[in-house]
């Protein structure tokens, strides 16, 4: 589509080039419009002077000059003046001239037929050239175009290519370079060409053009020309012509054409590398943060544990009730690490795409029981409402890890909620899915952090010592079910987490004979 | 009585050093093995009462030793492994180990599963098939076909009671859903695994279990289940 679109809008160059075919059409004119002067005139030779003759003349030389040029109008002047004074001058069908008179008209003719052409064919070939560089500027202001709405090089490659090969008359090939060697990107093969290799490479390292009607490497087939970026050559543009001869306009085009190639591609690699930095400032931001929350989450409690296990070591001073403060201290810290590792390694494998849920039937009583009981230490302060109906129809999940879902909202509820608060867990049918609720009676989540709160190491600003994985760990299971896991305030304070289950879809029940 | 025997198989010193100091201060003899085949040769040339094997080993799985080991002794093997490891837990629990602990664990755990595995073991040894179950205050009478929850009576159907006998003849283990289908139903099928969900929550009713904090069934999830013993 682009091609074409391309195609329309650049209009395709025809140099002004010594053709000599329209040579022979303008020969053939000029004996024409001096056959027309003297077919007009002639009836007239009587009636009218000599000069009158003449001025028609006059008209088919201008005429010749304007539509053929110099060697038409000559040709038409010269067989002019024969004419005239064939026809026209006494005696009559004779080149033998009477008067002086006529002598001086037929020389004037000459000279002013001769000085017409001229001028005309001046004027027909200034007027060429004009409109050979409105049509040059118009591709060249397609190209821009064209360039502009480009995003990527290898789309700019192939339309930079293209609009010169649509303005000249040959092959053009654009060059990049790859560490510092130049490689042909348009034409590979050129490539192993050492001649054409050598004069693109000498343009690209002296950012000067060479090869072909230049004074370096004039041998290459190619005309070379840089493609100056702001800081150093981004590559080179090359250009074999068909008539193996460059005209200076030709040069010159070309070089507005490199001109515009070059802003063109620094241009997008300027935003290609913008893009790339980006991304890997952002990469870098990720790391930065996962390394100073985990150094941090897990210096803390290595740190307590050492120090407990060194004094204990060094110290045979300590009483037996200091000893055990130690120990249980070591002993709180290493679940604490445990935890810690466990989501570190839960987010690892979320994020990398490689989790594969192994589904299964599960009751939500068998899910919660395991979670309470693996939060057991964590919620003895906190009384735990089950409002389920245990008959509720089985989920369709992978047990493991619904049931870290549910352990890691029973922590965050047990960490921000204080002493002695209950925690209400319910679930109940929605259309074909389980809506699973953990609410608390904590400080509630602010008005804008309900999705932040899932955010990797996000940190509710009310919140306390947590590796703010919890809740990604969370998000990324149920997202992994199909469901969608959302914080929202609760009625009369706290938060509730909310999120959707696949059901099991369950048989309808079995019967069975009662024995 | 003889100090009970115990083999340790884990390619980790620390985790070695932690298990014999821990064992030994316990009564317990200890032998020690790195790798599956160190840990083949030391039960063919001294059998152990019980081994801890760790799953992840250097020269091989876990799983072949078990393998290897049950076509020839019935020792109690519990299986250490990494979370995550689920699906090799099942299929150590196929093979026939008896129990596993996720590490990291404590050491009061780890002394509680291997009590109990031995205990498990020496009734096996000693019974002429088992005529009645009693723990925790539920009692499963095979020669009247009776079931009691404290000393009420509980009626179970056919199916109810086959699920709750074949629970009793690996009381203490684990199950896996696999075994469980196949011991009860004889087959194995998705849809089948969902009929064993809920005769497995009527089972519970009927003795007046709560799943949410069970007393006799407790849920191994991804696993199985087990039956306190």
């Amino acid at each position: 589509m682009r091609m074409d679109s391309a195609k329309n809008s650049a209009p395709a160059l025809k140099p002004v080039r010594h053709d000599p075919a329209s040579d022979g059409k303008g020969y053939g004119f000029a004996l024409i419009v001096c056959a027309a002067a003297t077919a007009i005139g002639l009836p007239f030779r009587a009636s009218f002077d000599p000069e009158n003759a003449a001025m028609l003349y006059l008209v088919g030389i201008a005429l010749a000059a304007t539509y053929y040029g110099r060697a038409s109008s000559t040709l038409a002047a010269i067989v002019s003046a024969g004419a005239y004074n064939f026809f026209f001058t006494q005696p009559y069908y004779s080149f033998w001239i009477d008067s002086t008179r006529d002598i001086v008209a037929t020389v004037l003719l000459l000279v002013t037929s001769v000085i017409i052409g001229s001028l005309a064919a001046r004027l027909r070939a200034q007027n060429h050239f004009l409109q050979y560089k409105e049509q040059a500027t118009a591709a060249l202001y397609a190209m821009t175009r064209e360039l502009a709405s480009a995003r990527n090089q290898d789309n700019m490659i192939i339309q930079i290519r293209h609009h010169a090969e649509n303005m000249f008359d040959g092959t053009a090939t654009l060059w990049l370079p790859l560490d510092t060697e130049i490689h042909c990107i348009t034409h590979p093969e050129l490539t192993d060409d050492l001649k054409e290799k050598s004069a693109a490479q000498f343009s690209y390292e002296n950012a000067q053009s060479s090869g072909l009607e230049t004074s370096t490497l004039a041998g290459a087939r190619g005309f070379y020309l840089p493609l100056k970026g702001s800081a150093e050559a981004l590559g080179v543009l090359g250009f074999m012509p068909r008539a193996a001869t460059l005209r200076p306009d030709e040069r010159d085009q070309l070089e507005a054409i490199a001109s515009v190639a070059a802003s063109a591609l620094e241009r997008v690699s300027v935003a290609e590398l913008a893009e790339k930095r980006k991304v890997e400032a952002e990469g870098e931001k990720m790391r930065n943060a996962l390394l100073s929350s985990v150094s941090h989450d897990l210096r803390t409690p290595l740190a307590s544990i050492k120090g407990a296990i060194s004094s204990m070591m060094i110290d045979d001073t300590l009483s037996s009730d200091a000893w055990m403060e130690l120990l249980v201290s070591a002993h709180n810290e290493t679940t604490r690490l445990e935890r810690i590792v466990t989501n570190l390694l839960d987010v690892t494998l979320l994020e990398s795409g490689r989790l594969q849920l192994k589904k299964d039937f599960y009751f939500m009583s068998e899910l919660v029981g395991n979670a309470l009981q693996h939060t057991k230490e964590l919620l003895k302060e906190h009384p735990v409402e089950c409002a389920f109906d245990e008959q509720m129809p089985a989920l369709w999940v992978d047990g493991v890890l619904i049931e870290q879902v549910l352990v890691n909202l029973l922590e965050n509820a047990a960490k921000y909620s204080p002493p002695d608060s209950p925690i209400l867990i319910d679930a109940w049918v929605e259309e074909d899915s389980i809506r699973v609720i953990v609410a608390d009676r904590g400080p509630g989540v602010n008005s804008g952090e309900e999705q932040k709160l899932f955010d990797k190491f996000y940190r509710g600003t009310r919140a306390g010592q947590g590796s703010g994985l919890g809740l990604t760990i969370c998000r990324g299971i149920v997202e992994a079910h199909g469901g969608k896991i959302t914080a929202r305030k609760r009625e009369g304070g706290g938060t509730v987490f909310s999120f959707l289950l696949p059901d099991g879809h369950a048989p309808d029940t079995m019967n069975e004979a009662a024995a | 009585m003889n100090k009970p025997h115990i083999l340790i198989v884990d390619d980790e010193p620390q985790i070695r050093k932690f298990l014999r100091a821990t064992l030994t201060s316990h009564e317990y003899q200890v032998n020690e093995a790195e790798k599956a085949a160190d840990a083949i040769k030391a039960l063919t040339v001294h059998p152990p009462d019980l081994m801890l094997l760790d799953l992840g080993l250097p020269d091989g799985d876990g799983l072949d030793v078990i393998r290897e080991l049950r076509g020839w002794s019935q020792l109690p093997v519990i299986v250490l492994s990494a979370r995550g490891q689920e699906q090799d837990k099942v299929t150590a629990f196929e093979l026939g180990a008896d129990d596993y602990l996720t590490k990291p664990f404590g050491a009061a755990e780890l002394l509680a599963r291997i009590s109990v595995a031995l205990r498990h073991a020496r009734v096996a040894a000693s019974a002429s098939p088992e005529l009645a179950f009693h723990a925790h205050g539920l009692t499963v009478d095979f020669a009247k076909r009776l079931v009691l929850v404290d000393n009420l009576e509980v009626h179970l159907t056919p199916t109810e009671y086959k699920l709750l006998s074949t629970m009793v003849s690996h009381a203490g283990k684990v199950v896996t859903h696999g075994q469980l289908l196949r011991e009860v139903w004889g087959k194995h099928t998705t849809e089948q695994g969902h009929y064993l969900r809920i005769y497995m929550q009527h089972l519970r009713q009927k003795l007046g279990d709560d799943a949410l904090n069970p007393r006799f069934l407790i849920t191994e999830t991804g696993i199985g289940y087990r039956l306190k013993g």
